[in-house]
């Protein structure tokens, strides 16, 4: 289709940047085993782009961290799991990226400290459109979120634009490049 | 003499040390890969070093 990679991308080493210059990624009829998806388990979400350590699951145990990922530009739409995910990454920068119609999260950050989330727009997920887990010191500036809807789920809790912080945050429909989520 | 000696060492490893940080810096921009209509995203991110930076143009 015109416009589209139709692919699932894991991200598992440090120091990688990955630029879509125009680029579109949508799932594919048969998404790629890797890190970030086992055919093995059934009804398991598929990510569009994924930046990945080694954890436990069962645990939550990071063994390594992947870092100094950055992820830029890109329009990732209507996967099963989250837009962009990120699972024990350290440091990553995800700027400048369009997720839209993702099921679980337009971007989720778990076992995720230091990532820096810069002007970025999600909308269409069932979930919230951002969602931060076990992530100290991460943040989330200039993005944008429909209106009315969780668009923060930090440590559990969904969060409303202009609800995290206090700092220099604002609601929907105020100059996106100003609003700033300083989540702990 | 000796002095003058020895600034003209001086020079002469700082001028080492920055072509050196040039050429690794030139290295580094090489490093840049782009993928095009229809390549694999995820076969260029396997085959990145750390560090590596990969381009993701919209296909056609």
């Amino acid at each position: 289709m015109f416009g589209r990679h139709r692919e699932n991308v894991a991200i598992v080493k440090n120091g990688l940047t990955l630029r879509g210059v125009g680029a579109v990624i949508v799932p594919p009829v048969t998404p790629a085993a890797h890190a970030c998806f086992d055919p093995t388990q059934e009804g398991e979400a598929v990510h569009g782009i994924c930046v990945s350590g080694d954890v436990d699951l069962d645990t939550g145990e990071v063994s390594r961290y992947v870092e100094d990922v950055t992820v830029r530009g890109f329009t990732v739409r209507d996967f099963t799991g989250s837009g962009i995910n990120l699972t024990a990454a350290r440091d990553a920068t995800i700027t400048g990226n369009v997720a839209v119609h993702n099921v679980e999260s337009g971007m989720a950050a778990s076992a995720a400290p230091g990532t820096r989330m810069l002007l970025k727009r999600a909308s269409g997920t069932d979930r919230a459109a951002f969602v931060v887990f076990r992530s100290p010191a991460v943040s989330l500036i200039g993005n944008v979120a429909p209106p009315g809807a969780r668009h923060v789920q930090h440590r559990g809790r969904a969060h409303r634009v202009g609800a995290i912080g206090g700092r220099g945050s604002r609601p929907p429909g105020r100059d996106p490049r100003t609003s700033r989520w300083q989540l702990r | 003499m000796a002095q003058s000696r020895r600034y003209l060492v001086v020079t002469l490893a700082a001028l080492i040390l920055g072509f050196a940080w040039a050429g690794a810096a030139e290295a580094r921009v090489h490093s840049a890969t782009v993928v095009g209509p229809g390549d694999s995203i995820q076969a260029a991110v396997d085959g990145a070093a750390s560090g590596d930076d990969r381009r993701v143009r919209q296909t056609p």
